[in-house]
């Protein structure tokens, strides 16, 4: 029971992570699409982007190995 | 000084920042959205207005679930047959998967969700809203006359559009045929509203030919369609949709690609032969009915 509500909590945090990764990846395309930026910068926010994605990727991962039943 | 677009689009989600960058992202592509921070916010919106034609929902919200909220959106606006549905998540699960079967949602994104995917999620389901409404508007002088004579008149459309495509020209004409395809698609689906309003559902749609459609839809306007967006499309059980992508693979009509960011999610499209087969029915098709 408690590893239960200590997996709950986790979930929950997953969760959180993702959405905050959610709101960073959102923003950088936002940026990247509405031009403007020097070559650096553009290169800069490509790398963050990328950053971003092997994060969410990790979460994955972890969601996976959470609970593996129910998982798409 | 330009009218403001009435927002035909809602979004809910109870985390302020997604709901305005999703907004950017919207307006970005001239779609008008109107916000909603929870569910009982959206829900006071669509009972005082009934111009939504799309509901995004991210699903994890806290009082009311986007779950919970949607199904008391197809509940208790359930005249409203033209409303799409998209739901959001973070992590996409099998008892997920299968709510938004049941609620008969237009698409299922997981989050990070790309702008031009968002776009491209909520164009499309526009497009099926405002197809819809068209059949609803139809019905109250719904006598068969009048259904009938609107098959008639997308059949005689959806001809002309194909003669045109049929037409040799210069390669240059390339994207005028893709633009005539598109067309010609569209009134396909029109057409298999028409035949809704006539035969109701004593005709059940086939999920292998909504689903053959609906990628020649997404080939000629250069989208990638995953495995559930398809499955969806075909208004069929999840079961019985995935046998039938097999179905459509086996036969070398369509094929499979992962998708290399997220490894759960794979996206199909039709191969080249699938395309040459639909392009031939559609050409018998309007030869068909031109007589």
């Amino acid at each position: 029971m408690r590893d239960n509500a200590a997996s709950e909590a986790l979930r929950d945090r997953l969760h959180d992570a993702n959405d905050e990764l959610s709101i960073a990846t959102m923003q950088l395309e936002l940026l990247l699409e509405a031009g403007g930026l020097d070559a650096s910068s553009v290169r800069s926010v490509r790398e963050t982007l990328d950053a971003c994605h092997a994060a969410t990727a990790a979460l994955r991962e972890a969601w996976l190995v959470l609970g593996r039943s129910g998982q798409l | 000084m330009n009218a403001v677009p009435e927002p035909r689009v809602l979004l809910v989600d109870d985390e302020v920042r997604a709901l305005a960058l999703a907004e950017r992202a919207l307006v970005g592509g001239d779609i008008a959205c109107r916000l909603a921070h929870s569910a009982e916010e959206a829900l006071t919106w669509l009972r005082g207005s009934s111009q939504a034609d799309v509901v995004v929902s991210d699903i994890r919200m806290p009082v009311t679930d986007g779950i919970e909220f949607l199904s008391r959106v197809r509940d208790e606006f359930a005249a409203r047959r033209w409303l799409q549905i998209i739901l959001v998540t973070g992590h996409a699960t099998v008892d997920t998967a299968i709510a938004a079967i049941r609620l008969e949602a237009s698409d299922y994104l997981v989050k990070p969700v790309e702008p031009v995917a968002l776009r491209e999620s909520v164009g499309h389901a526009l497009k099926r809203a405002e197809s819809l409404r068209r059949v609803e508007r139809a019905k109250p002088d719904s006598s068969d006359a009048v259904a009938l004579r609107e098959f008639a008149d997308v059949a005689s459309e959806l001809a002309g559009n194909l003669r045109h495509m049929a037409r040799p020209g210069p390669a240059g004409e390339a994207l005028a045929h893709t633009k005539a395809n598109l067309a010609t698609l569209e009134l396909l689906r029109r057409l298999q509203g028409a035949r809704q309003t006539i035969f109701g559902d004593a005709v059940m749609p086939e999920p292998a030919w909504e689903m053959i459609a609906e990628l020649m839809r997404a080939r000629l306007a250069g989208e990638r369609l995953s495995v559930t967006s398809l499955a969806l499309s075909s208004q069929s059980p999840a079961t019985t949709a995935l046998r039938r992508i097999e179905d459509l693979i086996q036969c070398g009509l369509a094929t499979r690609t992962p998708d290399p960011v997220d490894r759960r999610r794979s996206y199909v499209e039709l191969t080249p032969e699938g395309a040459k087969r639909m392009q031939v029915f559609l050409e018998g098709f309007a030869r068909t009915v031109l007589g």
